[in-house]
């Protein structure tokens, strides 16, 4: 098998063959180091007969239940495809995914489900009136409850606790805008104090920061 | 006098003997008040068992009679002839449903069953001893029937009707007969061309005696019922005199109005005063009020100076006609779907965007371009065209709303990439399809030799969108090749929506106007998708063609027989028969509120004048006895002949062990 250039911009999919090296070094984080670097090509690839083990027959029912009404009644036309902003720049295709959500391949989904960016075109297009975002919100749902919520994620809520906002600058433009003579871009992260009590409230009364692994029952 | 009852208990095989014990309730039916024979039999139904009726009847002296066996829907004529022939009145048969309500849903409870079965025979006995005799009115018939369309299924009906001897009204609302057939180029599979099969039926539905052809004209109003309906029909004014008008065609030579050809689909121009295509029949031509400068200005007046027969009459006034005929076929077909809502698709937007039926009108020899295909953008011919399949089909998006397939896009785009073929050698086309259906005689062998042409490809995936090179016009779609797993974009010259079929324009209009119910579709509705195809759920009213729903010619002209034996099987015997179980006034109660107008479903009851005041009275013609009206009236004073309160109740009474029926 021939190793293929690491792909730019315009030539989305062009990666059968080499699956599952892709997906580490995604910048988003996507990969949860502890989950099996599955793909879709690597999984069809070397999984080359469909033996009916891998098929979960009650994915299906579970993603319904977790809102994602109609994955059954799907055409398969590839509208949604043609419209996905990440369709077209990585090799996951939406058609195909729910193709997979049908055949009730739910070892696929331990990590793609977090790369839709969750933008509804497909929605707005599809003529099965199926929400394929929703479908994936759903498998985040699933997946979290049964393997617990990916490193990324995690890390995401923590930033959130620390800070009160999910992005901050790294260290990097930090020390960077410093030697300009920037001001910083957070001259008081006091400001925040109350966003941060007001989300350990929320996160507390939901259990979502136990969810996310930030706090143990015996912690208090 | 006390009434002598028998009472006949079938086993239908083991359907209702496998379950509940026969003989055990025929043991128990003859126990019960006035019943004189009760006896189990493994057939009912068979000649034996219908013979055994009526000898029990002769030898037993019997006057009424409850057969305990299947749904009165099978089987009720059957047993009411039986009864019937044996001298009893056969509104005095009463069945008792063992089979559907009883024995098949309680396979698991077979003693249980038994006993219910015994209530019911119990409740049917206490419910025919209150019957009444009643008697079958019949009507006389008009024998003449309305075709509402002119198109291939109306004319095909019209001839069909024709043929046996019955007389017909077609009334078509435009210029022309021909409908939908007449605009395509070839038909699929055979590669007919459509205006030459199509001509000769239009002919002969002119000239045919028994066809009365209504062309410009529109139905307004029926009323009455299966055998007697009373419809008005609007003759719009064509400002051209019919009878003297020749179609030479001198006044449109001169008529300085040019406006878009409907018929071609807004490809082509036409006059003011037109025909919408050189086959047109009846050859007479129609003043377009709209774009006439004539009507607009005051002036002109061309085409009156020219006529060489003195036809045109720009004083000519709308006129109504009233026809009484027996039987309607509603043929109105469809619309081509309009494919505006879909943005991304550039229709509208992309000047060589186009739809199918528009392709149809260029590429047919009689269209505006001579059957030369032309780019719309340069006038050219295109080098690529890319189909795009199941626009406004197959979606069930709310802006769309239609969730059925069209069933005739897939071949219809055979045929025109076919087309293409033989016209430009050189030329490729892609077909983006979801599903091919390729279902009826001769169509896959069709798509094998369409596949198998070079320069053909079919592309599984429906188009993301569709974008256009400002300058160039040509335009690219972007879609996934879903048996590649991959995104493809690729540059036409021409892109080429199949739009779906849709029910043609006025069609809830004519909804209200003939009270029959469409699907959900908006295509109106049948009474049985398989026994029952072409009827209504209102009697005498038969549909077919498109207007049924999207299909091929042949389906078409097949319903289109369908629907003229229907009208013709009503019609032959020169009379309608009236079921006798319809709803009754007693006026003596009644007070004329009106509510039983406004409740009944199918425009039964009037309120008239009599000398004691407003009373309401049945037409039985039109009553289907429901009940709806009895049900509402508040002084209870309508009631349904063949379930009046007393034989309800009497039946009620037996279920809940208030009743009589025990010796």
């Amino acid at each position: 098998m021939t190793k293929h250039p690491e792909p730019v911009d315009g030539e989305a999919g062009d990666k059968h063959g080499d699956g599952g090296t892709k997906m580490e070094k995604k910048p988003d984080g996507a990969v949860d180091e502890k989950l099996p670097d599955e793909t879709v090509e690597k999984l069809i690839i070397e999984e080359s007969v469909l033996t009916g083990k891998e098929h979960d027959p009650n994915f299906v029912d579970e993603i319904v239940r977790h809102g994602g009404k109609d994955v059954q009644t799907c055409l398969q036309c590839g509208n949604c495809t043609g419209v996905c902003p990440v369709s077209l720049k990585t090799p996951y295709k939406t058609r195909n995914l729910i193709k997979l959500c049908q055949y009730g391949y739910k070892r696929i989904f331990f990590t793609i489900p977090w790369i839709c960016a969750g933008c509804y075109r497909c929605y707005e297009h599809c003529p099965a009136d199926i929400n394929p975002a929703e479908v994936f919100t759903a498998i985040r749902h699933i997946l979290v409850r049964d393997k617990g919520a990916p490193a990324f994620l995690r890390e995401m809520v923590n930033i959130l606790m620390k800070y009160g906002q999910n992005n901050v600058p790294s260290d990097d433009i930090r020390r960077f805008r410093e030697t300009e003579g920037l001001p910083p871009l957070w001259p008081d992260e006091k400001e925040y104090d109350a966003v941060i009590r007001e989300l350990k409230l929320l996160f507390d009364a939901t259990g979502y920061d136990r969810l996310m692994g930030l706090r143990k029952d015996d912690a208090k | 006098m006390a009434s002598r009852i028998g009472v006949f208990v079938c086993h239908c095989g083991s359907n209702i003997g496998g379950v509940v014990d026969c003989p055990a309730v025929a043991g128990y039916a003859s126990g019960l008040k006035d019943v004189v024979v009760a006896k189990a039999n493994m057939y009912t139904c068979s000649t034996a068992g219908q013979e055994e009726i009526k000898k029990a009847i002769r030898e037993n002296k019997l006057d009424r009679v409850v057969v305990a066996s299947c749904s009165p829907r099978l089987h009720e004529p059957t047993f009411r002839r039986v009864v019937e022939e044996a001298g009893i009145n056969p509104f005095l048969l009463h069945m008792v449903n063992l089979r559907e309500q009883c024995s098949w849903v309680h396979m698991k409870e077979k003693e249980a069953a038994t006993e219910k079965a015994k209530a019911l025979v119990r409740m049917g006995v206490a419910r025919v001893r209150r019957l009444d005799p009643l008697k079958v009115l019949e009507e006389p018939a008009e024998r003449r029937v309305l075709v509402v369309g002119g198109g291939i299924a109306g004319i095909q009906a019209a001839l069909d009707l024709a043929a046996l001897g019955i007389e017909s009204v077609l009334v078509e609302r435009n210029p022309s007969i021909g409908g939908r057939m007449a605009q395509l180029d070839k038909t699929f599979p055979t590669g007919d061309c459509a205006i030459c099969v199509l001509a000769p039926k239009m002919v002969e539905a002119l000239h045919q005696p028994l066809i009365t052809l209504l062309t410009y004209s529109e139905l307004n109003e029926v009323g009455g019922h299966a055998g007697n309906f009373d419809v008005v029909i609007e003759r719009k004014a064509r400002y051209v005199d019919e009878a003297k008008c020749m179609g030479c065609g001198a006044c449109a030579e001169k008529c300085p109005a040019k406006v878009p050809n409907e018929f071609d689909q807004g490809k082509g121009l036409r006059k003011a005063i037109y025909v919408p295509f050189a086959q047109a029949a009846p050859l007479k031509y129609t003043i377009d009020a709209a774009s006439c400068i004539h009507f607009k200005t005051g002036k002109c007046g061309l085409c009156a100076k020219v006529c060489p027969v003195g036809a045109v009459d720009f004083e000519q006034k709308p006129r109504e006609l009233k026809l009484r005929v027996g039987a309607i076929i509603v043929a109105t077909g469809f619309d081509p779907y309009k494919p505006h809502v879909h943005g991304y698709l550039g229709y509208g937007e992309h000047v060589n965007v186009i739809t199918a039926l528009e392709l149809e009108r260029l590429i047919s020899a009689s269209g505006p371009t001579g059957g030369h295909v032309r780019k719309p953008s340069d006038g050219k011919v295109p080098r690529s065209v890319a189909f795009i399949q199941c626009v406004g089909s197959r979606n069930r998006k709310a802006i769309v709303g239609n969730a059925y397939c069209s069933r005739v896009c897939c071949m219809y785009t055979m045929k025109l990439a076919q087309l293409l073929k033989e016209h430009y050698s050189d030329i490729s086309t892609s077909i983006y399809y979801i599903d091919i259906r390729a279902f009826g005689k001769g169509f896959e062998e069709f798509y094998h030799k369409v596949r198998s042409m070079s320069g053909v490809e079919y592309i599984r995936g429906r188009p993301a969108r569709v974008t256009e090179d400002p300058e160039t016009h040509s335009l690219t779609i972007r879609a996934e090749e879903t048996l590649l797993n991959k995104i493809t974009e690729r540059e036409y010259d021409l892109v080429v929506l199949s739009t779906a079929l849709v029910p043609a324009e006025g069609a809830d209009r004519l909804q209200r106007i003939l009270g029959i119910s469409r699907s959900s579709d908006g295509f109106f509705q049948e009474v049985h998708p398989k026994l029952r195809p072409v009827e209504t759920a209102r009697d005498g009213i038969f549909i077919c063609g498109c207007a049924q729903g999207p299909k091929d010619i042949p389906d078409t002209v097949a319903q289109a027989k369908a629907a003229a034996s229907g009208a013709a099987g009503l019609l032959m015997k020169g009379k309608v028969t009236i079921d006798p179980q319809t709803a009754s006034v007693n006026e003596e109660l009644c007070e004329g509120c009106g509510l039983c107008t406004t409740v009944c479903p199918y425009g039964a009851p009037r309120i008239v004048d009599t000398p004691a005041g407003k009373r309401a009275r049945i037409i039985e013609a039109l009553c289907h006895g429901c009940g709806t009206c009895a049900a509402a009236c508040p002084r209870r004073a309508i009631s349904c002949r063949g379930f009046t309160d007393e034989q309800v109740s009497g039946e009620a009474d037996e279920a809940f062990g208030h009743g009589e029926a025990g010796k």
